[in-house]
């Protein structure tokens, strides 16, 4: 009896180190992956001068002026991706949606075929496509317009969004569309009403890839935009040092990548209740 | 009961015509002018003259192209196994941690940086590895200046010091792939291994590790698509150099294509490169089934 207490306790005692152990290699992991973060904010309130002598230190004084600086470089690039990542998410989405439902409601001629050319485009490498797709956009006149940075884009992140929709819709129990169509509803109206609602998770997942993968993506707007005006973020980043003769200012163009990298943050840091409500009460179940 | 109002034949047409408009124009009519743009020569941008398999010898005769071959098996051999196991590690400390607040916050902060616009990591870290940049300082302050250098200028370090702008390689969207896989496994199982004595190592080899198989191997092989098609960051980091070290062939179709004005020659390269793409899927997928 003696024995097994002390060896109870023992496995407690060795089961709450590990949890120790977890919380240290944890607790590195973290601040490993903040560091470059850190490291941006810290530099980014400062100007050269406190940069070279006093790196380590506390900035005094304290530049926010870089930050005014930050802001004003980059609200019109902003601005542009906002527009952009907003227009290719919601155009996929709409998209992918009314052909995704065509596919699990329906049955129709050539449907494998089709559905089998989404699965082959998204083996293409997205290098393979440049050249022609950029010789195209400059046949149709699109270069340097909003239209060349939204449809493209579209287009490439479709067939992923059409997969992951049609999977989803699949599940959901048959009558409920039939009742609703019985009830008079038309095949619009059943995906908006019925559909939509109960697929709202899924059509969260299928945005924030989507939001993402736009709101990154730097080849393509580096190919066909000229105009600084339309420059999205990434683009304008890049250019940042050149463009304001930065090199010598890295204080500057730090304050202006924090500033950048604020919208997505707090936006998340407001959405994930949402988002986490739509995962959970999204299934409507019997 | 009220009558149809449209026939399902023309509700499916309208369904599926916005998408596949769209695809059937930016996907589907680029990928067969690429395969056809690989059998011309171009000069500038206009002028075109049809040399059959002219380009794809040229290919297997480049040396630069040989040395983007080389280059990318360095690449893939430094990223893949880190990117594929780094987020598993990551993956299993938090799954392992009994406190779900605590696992809570140490997620949020190992996935944040998916949030950071990707060019600013990239810009970041091209500004920690410059001569005068944080790197250097340290290690000129703890006495290992001998070892100072322009990262990204050094033939020898430029590969590495390209792989490690994702340290510590365990966030992300696949840490999340691999804590899915970690919360479905049935807790029936993990308890009947405990009762028979295994020790955490041995659960974590016997009972998880084989059930993750499914997310180790889509992991490696978004890992390995990754290395072979994505170039921004060594576009924006090196543009290849310095002498050509860092040469990717996916940078190298970009730059022939667009800095060279080579469009049949790139167009040639991404073929080749869709077939590479193609070869590790299959392989990646055929790996998977035997595995069973």
């Amino acid at each position: 009896m003696d024995g097994e207490a002390k060896r109870m306790k023992k496995t407690v005692k060795s089961r709450s180190s590990i949890q120790w152990a977890l919380h240290g290699g944890l607790s590195v992991l973290a601040l490993l992956t903040a560091v470059p973060f850190v490291l941006m904010a810290a530099m980014s309130a400062k100007d050269l001068g406190q940069l070279t002598l006093s790196f380590w230190s506390w900035p005094s004084p304290f530049r926010w002026e870089n930050y005014w600086f930050g802001l004003k470089v980059t609200v019109q690039y902003l601005a542009n991706s906002v527009l952009v990542s907003g227009a290719v998410c919601g155009l996929t989405l709409v998209c992918a949606a009314l052909a995704a439902y065509a596919f699990s409601r329906f049955s129709f001629f050539a449907q494998k075929g089709l559905f089998a050319s989404l699965l082959v485009a998204l083996m293409i490498p997205s290098a393979l496509l440049l050249v022609p797709l950029f010789l195209l956009c400059r046949e149709l006149g699109l270069l340097d317009t909003m239209w060349v940075l939204v449809l493209p884009q579209t287009a490439g992140a479709l067939p992923l969004a059409i997969l992951l929709l049609r999977s989803f819709f699949d599940e959901l129990p048959r009558d409920l569309f039939d009742a609703a169509r019985i009830d008079g509803a038309s095949e619009v109206r059943v995906l908006w009403h019925v559909v939509v609602p109960l697929a709202l998770p899924v059509f969260s997942t299928v945005g924030i890839l989507n939001l993402l993968s736009s709101w990154n993506n730097y080849i393509w707007p580096l190919l066909v935009v000229q105009s600084e005006s339309l420059r999205t973020l990434p683009l304008g980043l890049a250019f940042l040092t050149f463009e304001y003769d930065l090199k010598f200012e890295p204080g500057k163009v730090m304050a202006a990548y924090l500033m950048t990298s604020l919208p997505l943050l707090v936006a998340f840091l407001f959405m994930t209740r949402p988002f986490v409500k739509g995962l959970t009460s999204g299934a409507l179940k019997e | 009961m009220k009558p149809e109002r449209s026939s399902p034949a023309l509700s499916v047409l309208g369904f599926l015509f916005p998408a596949y408009a769209l695809f059937a124009f930016f996907v589907v009519v680029p990928a067969l002018s690429a395969l056809a743009l690989a059998f011309f020569r171009t000069d500038g941008l206009d002028m075109r003259e049809w040399v059959g398999l002219a380009n794809f010898s040229d290919l297997m005769s480049d040396g630069l192209f040989w040395r983007s071959i080389r280059n990318l098996l360095v690449y893939a051999v430094l990223a893949v196994p880190v990117q594929t196991v780094g987020p598993l590690i990551g993956a299993k400390l938090l799954y392992t941690l009994r406190s779900a607040r605590a696992a809570y916050w140490y997620r949020t902060l190992l996935v944040f940086p998916v949030l950071v616009p990707g060019v600013v990591t990239i810009l970041v870290w091209q500004e920690l590895y410059s001569s005068s940049g944080p790197i250097n300082l340290v290690l000129k302050t703890v006495g290992l200046g001998e070892f100072a250098r322009a990262w990204l200028g050094d033939p020898n370090t430029v590969l590495p010091a390209i792989v490690a702008v994702g340290m510590p390689f365990t966030g992300g969207v696949f840490l999340l792939i691999y804590l899915a896989g970690f919360l479905s496994i049935p807790t029936s199982l993990v308890e009947a291994a405990r009762l028979d004595g295994a020790g955490s190592m041995r659960l974590f080899l016997s009972v998880e590790l084989p059930l993750l198989r499914g997310q180790i191997g889509v992991i490696a092989l978004l890992s390995l698509l990754g290395v072979l098609q994505n170039f921004d960051n060594i576009q924006i980091l090196t543009n290849g150099g310095p002498m050509n070290a860092s040469l990717t062939p996916a940078l190298y179709l970009f730059r022939s294509g667009f800095e060279f004005g080579q469009l049949g020659y790139a167009s040639a390269l991404g073929v080749v490169l869709l077939g590479l793409c193609a070869a590790v899927t299959l392989l990646v997928r055929w790996m998977g089934r035997r595995n069973v």
